[in-house]
C-alpha cells in the first residue's frame, strides 16, 4: 500500500515503480534479443526471438500505462 | 550433401551484459559491514590490530563507493529517465551522505590515527565510532532500496 503522502506523492512513487518495472522488462527484452541474434541453432533461435517480441509487446503497453498516470499527474499539478 | 542447416544444428548463445551497478554495490556494502565489525571487535578485545582492518576496510569503502555511485547516477539517468520516486531520491541522499561521510573519517584516522578508540574519554572517538556506525547503517540502506527495485 501507498503511504498517504498527498495524491502527487503517490503517484510520482507509483511512476517511479512502474519505470522500474519498464526498464526490467526492457533488459529481459534485450537479454533474449541479443542472444536470439547470437544463436546459430534456428529453433531456438526463433523462440528467443519470439519471447524478445513478446516482451517489446508488454513493455510498450507498461509504457502506455505510464504515460496516462503522468498525464494524471500533470493535470494534479497544475 | 546438403549443407542447409537443420533446425536443431547450430549452437544456443546466452550474451550476458554486466549490470556495472549491481556488481559494484556489494563492495561498500562489505566493506563499511567490515569496517563497523572490526571496529565492534577492537572496542571489545582492546586489539589494534582490528582498529587498522577497520582502517582498511574504511578507506575501500570510501574509493569503492565513487565508481558505485556514478553508475547508480548514470543508471538513473539512463535506463530509468532521472525519475523522482521517493526510492530513487532516498538512494540518492544516502549515497552522497556517505561518501562526504566516509571521506571526512577516512580524513580523521590518517591525520590523528590511534591505536585505541576511547569512545567513553573522547568525544572525537565517539563521533568517529557513529560515523562508522551510520555508514554501515547507509549500506544496509541502500541494500534495502535497491532490492525493492527489484522485487517488490
Amino acid at each position: 500500500m501507498l503511504r498517504n503522502n498527498g495524491p502527487r506523492k503517490d503517484l510520482t512513487n507509483l511512476i517511479g515503480h512502474l519505470t522500474a518495472t519498464i526498464v526490467m522488462n526492457e533488459r529481459e527484452e534485450e537479454f533474449y534479443r541479443r542472444s536470439g541474434e547470437a544463436t546459430t541453432r534456428d529453433d531456438i533461435k526463433t523462440i528467443m526471438l519470439e519471447i524478445a517480441g513478446n516482451l517489446a509487446q508488454s513493455r510498450l503497453q507498461l509504457e502506455a500505462h505510464r504515460e496516462i498516470l503522468r498525464q494524471a499527474l500533470s493535470q494534479l499539478v497544475s | 550433401m546438403n549443407s542447409a542447416s537443420t533446425p536443431s544444428s547450430g549452437r544456443t548463445k546466452i550474451k550476458y551484459k554486466i549490470h556495472w551497478h549491481i556488481f559494484l554495490i556489494h563492495f561498500p556494502i562489505a566493506s563499511f559491514l567490515g569496517a563497523f565489525v572490526f571496529m565492534g571487535l577492537h572496542l571489545f578485545t582492546d586489539n589494534n590490530c582490528f582498529a587498522l582492518a577497520a582502517y582498511v576496510s574504511l578507506i575501500t569503502g570510501t574509493i569503492v563507493m565513487l565508481p558505485t555511485t556514478a553508475t547508480g547516477w548514470f543508471t538513473w539517468k539512463n535506463r530509468y529517465k532521472g525519475s523522482r520516486g521517493d526510492l530513487f531520491l532516498n538512494k540518492i541522499r544516502i549515497a552522497f551522505g556517505m561518501i562526504a561521510l566516509s571521506v571526512v573519517l577516512t580524513i580523521f584516522q590518517t591525520v590523528f590515527p590511534f591505536d585505541f578508540l576511547d569512545v567513553r574519554h573522547s568525544l572525537w572517538h565517539f563521533l568517529y565510532m557513529t560515523g562508522v556506525t551510520l555508514l554501515m547503517l547507509g549500506a544496509v540502506a541502500e541494500g534495502y532500496y535497491g532490492s525493492r527495485l527489484h522485487h517488490r
